[in-house]
This record gives C-alpha cells, structure tokens and sequence, in this order.
C-alpha cells in the first residue's frame, strides 16, 4: 500500500507527537519524521503543516538568529496543541483497533 | 570541496548558497499569487532549512524535492491554502455557478435545519409569488401601453384583463415542463426583473409627498417643505449684496406661510417669532437648529458627506438685465433721460418727477435699457 496517501492523513498528528518532543525547525521536523519511520514524508508538506498548525493556535513560533547564515524559525507546542494532539491520538487509537480487528479476523478465517 | 559545478556531486559553498537562493525565488515566484505576509510567512527560514538539506544529501535541490513550482504546490496545499489560479481567467459558466451555489446551500441545509425549514416554506408559498410575478408583468405591460395602473390591484377592464392574462402565463411557465438552460435563465432573468419593479410598483400606491401649508390647513399627513425630493431642513438667504439674511418672512403664491417639517431634528421646539402685535411666525428664516444654536452652522450629520455650509457671503449680484421697472400703481415711470453713454445706471433720474415724459422712452432703443432698477416705486 501507497504509504504516502496514509500519512498525509496524519501529518497533523505526526508533526504535532514530534514537535511536542522538542521544539523544532522546518527542516528538522522533517528529519525526525523520516528518522521515525516516515521516509515518504515531503518537506514542502511538512513546511505547510507546520504554519497551518501554528495558524490554527497549536503552535509557538519564534526565531533564532545562527552564528552564520540566516535564521531559523523554530516551532513549539503549546496548550491548544498538547489537546489536540491527545484528541487525535484517541481518534487513532480507537480507529487503529478496529483496524487491527478487522485484519486479525480476515487473517483468522483464512 | 572541488570548484567544478558539475550536477550530483558536491558543490561549492558558495554554489550551493546560489542555488538554494535561485530556489526560493522560484517558489516565491509561485506563491506571487499570495498575499505578501503569506509568502514571507511561508518561505521563513527555507534558506537556512534548504542550505542544511542540500549539504546532507547533497545532489541538487531539484533532485532532492522536485521542481520549485511542485514543492510551492505542495507548500501550499499542506498549510490550506487554495492552489495557485491558472494563468489566465477562469470563465465560469452560469450553469457551473448556479451548481456550485446550490451545492453549498446543501451543505449549509445540513448545518442549520432551520435553514431547510425557511427554505422549505418558501417552496410552499411558491405559488403566491407566480400570481404575484404574473401582477406585476400585467402591471409593467399596462405601464408601457400607458394605462392606468396606479396599483397592483386591477381597477378598470383593461387592467383586469391584463391581469389575468399574466398571472395565467406566469402560472404555466411555472408549472410546464423545465426548458433549456437558456430558457432557464430567461426565467431567471425575468424573475429579477419582476422583483425590480414590485419596489416602484409599491412605492406607487403610497401618496405622494408634497407640501403642505402651515398650521391653518388642519392636519396633514405629510407635513413640511419638499425640494427635489427631501425634506427641507432650513433656508438660507442672501441679498442683492451677496449678504445673509436673517429673520426672513417667507410666504407662498397663496398666501400661506411657508413651514418646514415640525419631524426635522431641533425644529420640533421652534415655536418662531412673535411680531410686535404679539403675533407668532414660524416662517421665519433661517430657523435655530436647536434653541440657542447659530442658524448659520449646520449641525454635523453622520450621513452626510461633505457638510455644507452656508458660506459668510455671496458674490453681490450684478446689474439686472431687462426693461426698467415701471410702477402701474402711480403711473410714474423712471424718466427716461438719456445719458451720453448707453447702459450707465441713471439712478439720479429715477424718481418719479412731475414732468416725467411718458412712457415712450422705454425701451424704444436696445443699447439703453440695461439701466439698473433701484427703488423706483413711488410711495
């Protein structure tokens, strides 16, 4: 199965279990997802989502100057996002279950 | 670190630093179509982020994330914002519209219920307004052959024909068969038409708004001075000068004191004038805005823009052109003396005298009768 159509139904969710890690750049966030397992994650998407999370009031943001080059705009979690983390990580939960059920069944009838 | 800039091998700093420059800019060149503060916001830190990537997989950037307008695309689609309009206008056809519309009607339906319940009683009074769109094409038909047709309601044969006549045609237009798209649209078209004349059509039967005299005349349902229109809150007068004038009596051809709308703001306390016999006016002019308040200063009102107000003079007026004035009720006319020069004002010859010379001066020649009238009424 195609994993890229799957995660871009959770990227929210990806995003916000790492940031609430650790604050993170753009592009950092991008490397733990793709640490974690992710790999077919695309940055473009990840860059988008990170600035619609923080639109919607899930995430911090703020700026920090490098030694050299430009800077960096770092993104952290905060209240609103730590729930609606924990919402979505129900949602999933419960529907992975089902999943689960309906795999273990059709494997079990086999 | 080589200096060749061969593709897919190891760049130079400063190689890289231009590439992932020449990349932004291309995204951003994507993203034009946005608000400026959206494209900042969307491509912060992407230098820095996109200097680290092309340093740790090395390659190109447009090997590592594809084309600067897919990756925009991509930008664009993940933050939820709508996807970049095609070059060129979309032409969207009233077909593909009225589709979108009732596509999100059907969505806000199931939203609010309430909205389902609004619309579903107006389908059910449907048939009042294809009676009602019938009334009104009866009434704009007899409008344009030139009948009667104060109101909606028939008066005389020829309307009531009419009328009958459109309200059967709306009814079966309403209840045939759906025609084609375009037909569809003529309908709609007609329906907003209809709607367009049902205001003129109910702004008729009301009465019209037109002055009505002073407190002599009884009760009257519209009272007040109406200029073009509106409501006439005050009168500002100027003399021959160019100067105010204050305290002006004004009256009209019958005699009846000229008054303005008691309903105007601060007018309802204007009790007027009293005379020396004790009488009252209230045609005096101007009128105080509110008591204690100069006449001459209009009061700021919200709605108007610019304020005007009534300037300290006017330019005097100039020499009035026409025959000299005559006074029937003495007889006496300006005495026609000629002066040397044509047009000089002879006021030293306009009072009445005894050897006047008649009237047969007046006017007998063109170039003399430009003098300017003063206070030829004898007394």
């Amino acid at each position: 199965m195609e994993t890229t159509q799957l995660v871009k139904g959770v990227l929210d969710m990806a995003v916000l279990a790492v940031v609430a890690s650790e604050d993170g750049y753009g592009y950092d966030v991008v490397r733990r997802l793709r640490a974690a397992g992710l790999e077919d994650v695309g940055d473009a998407s990840v860059y988008g989502t990170l600035r619609r999370l923080f639109n919607a009031g899930a995430l911090t943001s703020y700026v920090v100057p490098s030694e050299e080059g430009p800077h960096r705009k770092y993104y952290g979690i905060n209240g609103q996002g730590r729930h609606m983390l924990e919402l979505q990580g129900k949602t999933w939960r419960s529907f992975s279950a089902t999943m689960e059920d309906l795999l273990t069944t059709a494997e079990g009838s086999r | 670190m080589t200096e060749t800039t061969t593709h897919g091998t190891m760049t130079s700093a400063s190689d890289s630093a231009a590439q992932v420059q020449e990349y932004v800019s291309a995204v951003r060149a994507a993203l034009s179509d946005l608000s400026l503060e959206e494209v900042e916001d969307l491509t912060a830190g992407m230098d820095a982020d996109l200097g680290e990537l092309l340093a740790e997989r090395g390659g190109t950037l447009e090997i590592a994330l594809g084309s600067p307008q897919a990756y925009a695309a991509e930008l664009r689609s993940a933050a939820g914002l709508p996807a970049a309009a095609s070059p060129g206008r979309r032409t969207i056809s009233l077909g593909d519209w009225s589709r979108a519309w009732s596509e999100r009607v059907s969505v806000q339906m199931q939203r609010r219920p309430w909205l389902a319940g609004l619309l579903r009683g107006l389908v059910a009074i449907r048939p009042a307004w294809w009676v009602l769109r019938g009334l009104i094409a009866a009434w704009a038909v007899a409008g344009v052959l030139g009948l009667q047709a104060a109101a909606l309601v028939p008066r005389d044969a020829r309307m009531l024909v009419l009328s009958i006549l459109g309200v059967t045609g709306s009814v079966a237009l309403a209840r045939g068969p759906q025609g084609s798209a375009v037909t569809r649209s003529l309908v709609g078209l007609g329906n907003a038409l209809a709607i367009l004349l049902l205001l003129p059509a109910m702004g008729s039967s009301q009465p019209q708004v037109v002055y009505e005299g002073g407190g002599d005349q009884g009760p009257q349902p519209v009272q007040g001075l109406v200029f073009d229109g509106r409501l006439v809150e005050n009168i500002f007068g100027y003399d021959a000068s160019g100067a105010r004038v204050t305290d002006v009596r004004l009256f009209d051809d019958e005699g009846r004191s000229i008054v303005l709308s008691a309903e105007i703001g601060g007018q309802a306390a204007w009790t007027g004038r009293r005379d020396v016999t004790g009488e009252r006016w209230t045609n005096v002019y101007p009128v105080p805005w509110s008591s204690g308040l100069d006449p001459w200063v209009r009061p700021f009102r919200a709605d108007e823009n610019p304020v005007w107000q009534p300037p300290v003079t006017m330019p005097a007026l100039g020499p009035t052109v026409g025959p000299t004035v005559t006074s029937p009720t003495t007889g006496a006319t300006t005495a026609p003396t000629r002066t040397g020069s044509a047009g000089s004002p002879s006021v030293a010859t306009s009072t009445a005298s005894g050897t006047a010379s008649g009237p047969s001066g007046v006017g007998s020649t063109s170039t003399s009768t430009s003098s300017a009238p003063t206070g030829s009424r004898a007394p």
